[in-house]
C-alpha cells in the first residue's frame, strides 16, 4: 500500500524555524520542529511513500496529512457535504426582539418589528417540543434586534427549552449576540445558567472613537458602560467564551492598535477573552454609501496583522477562528439545511442580512407550532456552493466551507464567497501556533 | 512534533460576510 499527500492539507512555515501542517478534511493541526519538517516535508511529496516507518509519518497518517492511496477524496468531499442534511440537528436564531437600544453608523438593520409576539414565544416552544424526540442537539442563537431588552423572552424560551433538553437527552447549547451595554454582572450570571456561555461584543475603539460609531439611539456614549460591564464579568469565576470584536473601515483602522493596547490592560489575564477583527461592508443598511470601507486587499492584510498584534500584547485570538477551520464549519448557517432564523413576528429567514428581501422570506411559523416552509426558496440557499462550482470542489479547503461560506455573497456578486481564513491560510496557521 | 487539534470525524461534526454585497 502507498500512501500519499492528501489534497486537503495546508502548511506554514512558522517564526521558529519549524512548520503547521493543517488538513481541512480531518481539523487536525500539527506542528513540527526545525529538526523536524525536513522529514514531514520529504514524506508529503507527490509521489507517496511505501511504508510508514517512524513517529513523524504515522503522525502525518493518524491526523489524514497522508492518505491511502486508495481512497477517493472527492469522494470523502461529496459525502461530508451529503452529512449536513442530518436531521437530527436543529439550529434556530432567535430575535427576542428586532428592537435595538444602538444605532451603529454601519448597521444594515431597520428594526422595523419589535419584541416577539406571545403567539410566536408558544409556538416555538411547541415547535421545538415536537422536533426533540428526533434530535441529538439542540443550538440557539440568541440575536435580534439587541437581544437582552427583551431578557425576558430570553428567561421563558430558555427555560422551555432546557427541560425539553433535559427531558429528552438532548445536547443544548447557546451563543448570543449583544452590543454588550445591558450586559451586567447579574445579567451575565443568568444567561449562563440558561446554557448560554458564549458571547460576542463588538468594541471598535477606545471612547469617542467607539462613541462615535457605536452609540446609543439617541446618540448617547456607550464605550464606558461596556467596558465596565466586560471587567465586572471577569470575577465570575464559570467557564465561558466571550469573543470581543472589533470592525473597522478607514475611519477607525488607525486607533484599533490603540484599542488593542487597551483591552491588553484588562483581559490579556483572561483566557475566556478573545479577539476578533473583521473589515465592515455595505451589507445593504441606509448608511452603505457613507461607510468608508476599507479595499478588500487592505480588508485581507489587516485582519490578521491586527490579530498578529493582539496576541504579540498577550490577547488570545477568538476560538472562533480556529473552529472554523473544522470540516463543515466554515459554511454559513443559510446554508445549512437544519438551520433557520426566526424573526420576532414569526417571519423565517435563511439569513440574517437580507430580512426585507422576498428570496430570503422562507416560511412562517404557525400558532400550532408548524412551521410552514418554502422549499423552493430553501433549496436556493442550501445548493448554491461546491456542487455547481468546480474551483470550489477542487479547493483544498473544500470540506471547511463546501463553497458556501456566504451564498447571499455569491448570489449578489456571483463571486466566490472564500472565506478570510482561507484566502490567508498561512498566515493564519501561523497565528494558531502563536496563540497556542 | 505537537499536536496543535488532534484529528476528528469528519462526518460527526456537529458544529451547528467576506465582502460587499453590492
Amino acid at each position: 500500500m502507498n500512501y500519499i499527500p492528501s489534497r486537503f492539507n495546508a502548511l506554514s512555515h512558522t517564526d521558529d524555524g519549524g512548520v503547521v501542517l493543517f488538513n481541512s478534511y480531518t481539523g487536525a493541526i500539527t506542528h513540527f520542529s526545525e529538526e523536524e519538517k525536513q522529514s514531514a516535508i520529504s514524506a508529503l511529496k507527490r509521489t507517496g511513500i511505501e511504508l510508514l516507518e517512524n513517529h513523524i509519518q504515522k503522525e502525518l497518517f493518524r491526523s489524514g496529512f497522508l492518505i491511502s492511496s486508495d481512497v477517493d477524496e472527492m469522494k470523502r468531499a461529496k459525502y461530508l457535504h451529503q452529512t449536513l442534511h442530518r436531521t437530527d440537528l436543529l439550529h434556530l436564531i432567535l430575535m427576542p426582539t428586532e428592537s435595538c437600544n444602538f444605532r451603529c453608523t454601519y448597521c444594515y438593520e431597520t428594526f422595523e418589528r419589535g419584541k416577539m409576539k406571545r403567539s410566536v414565544i408558544n409556538s416555538l416552544k411547541a415547535f421545538v417540543q415536537e422536533k426533540a424526540s428526533h434530535l441529538s442537539a439542540l443550538h440557539i442563537s440568541w440575536f435580534g434586534g439587541e437581544p437582552l431588552i427583551s431578557l425576558d423572552v430570553i428567561e421563558e424560551l430558555s427555560q422551555s427549552f432546557l427541560s425539553i433538553a433535559e427531558e429528552k437527552q438532548i445536547r443544548y447549547t447557546c451563543d448570543l449576540v449583544t452590543n454588550g451595554y445591558l450586559l451586567t454582572k447579574d445579567t451575565f450570571k443568568q444567561l449562563l445558567s440558561w446554557n448560554i456561555n458564549q458571547f460576542m461584543i463588538t468594541v471598535d475603539g477606545v471612547g469617542e472613537i467607539h462613541d462615535r460609531r457605536r452609540h446609543l439611539s439617541d446618540g448617547g456614549q456607550t464605550f464606558e458602560r461596556i467596558i465596565d460591564n466586560l471587567i465586572a464579568i471577569k470575577t465570575i469565576p464559570d467557564s465561558f467564551n466571550l469573543t470581543i470584536r472589533s470592525n473597522f473601515d478607514e475611519d477607525n483602522l488607525g486607533d484599533v492598535s490603540k484599542l488593542t493596547k487597551f483591552l491588553k490592560q484588562h483581559f490579556a489575564d483572561d483566557e475566556r477573552y478573545g479577539v476578533l477583527f473583521r473589515p465592515v461592508g455595505q451589507w445593504g443598511g441606509k448608511n452603505d454609501e457613507a461607510i468608508p470601507v476599507c479595499s478588500r486587499t487592505m480588508a485581507n492584510k489587516k485582519i490578521w496583522e491586527l490579530t498578529d498584534e493582539a496576541i504579540t500584547e498577550g490577547l488570545k485570538m477568538s476560538p472562533m477562528v480556529i473552529e472554523s477551520l473544522m470540516p463543515s464549519a466554515s459554511v454559513c448557517y443559510a446554508a445549512k439545511p437544519h438551520s433557520l432564523v426566526v424573526g420576532a413576528d414569526g417571519q423565517l429567514y435563511k439569513c440574517t442580512l437580507s430580512v426585507q428581501e422576498d428570496f430570503n422570506k422562507v416560511g412562517k411559523i404557525d400558532d400550532n407550532g408548524h412551521f410552514q416552509l418554502d422549499y423552493d426558496k430553501i433549496a436556493h440557499w442550501v445548493t448554491s456552493g461546491e456542487e455547481t462550482d468546480s474551483s470550489c470542489q477542487s479547493c483544498f479547503y473544500r470540506p471547511a466551507c463546501q463553497g458556501n461560506h456566504c451564498p447571499l455573497y455569491r448570489m449578489r456578486t456571483g463571486k466566490r464567497p472564500c472565506p478570510y481564513e482561507k484566502r490567508n491560510i498561512k498566515k493564519v496557521l501561523n497565528l494558531i501556533w502563536k496563540n497556542s | 512534533m505537537r499536536i496543535l487539534r488532534p484529528a476528528a470525524s469528519p462526518v460527526n461534526q456537529q458544529n451547528t460576510v467576506p465582502g460587499n454585497l453590492k
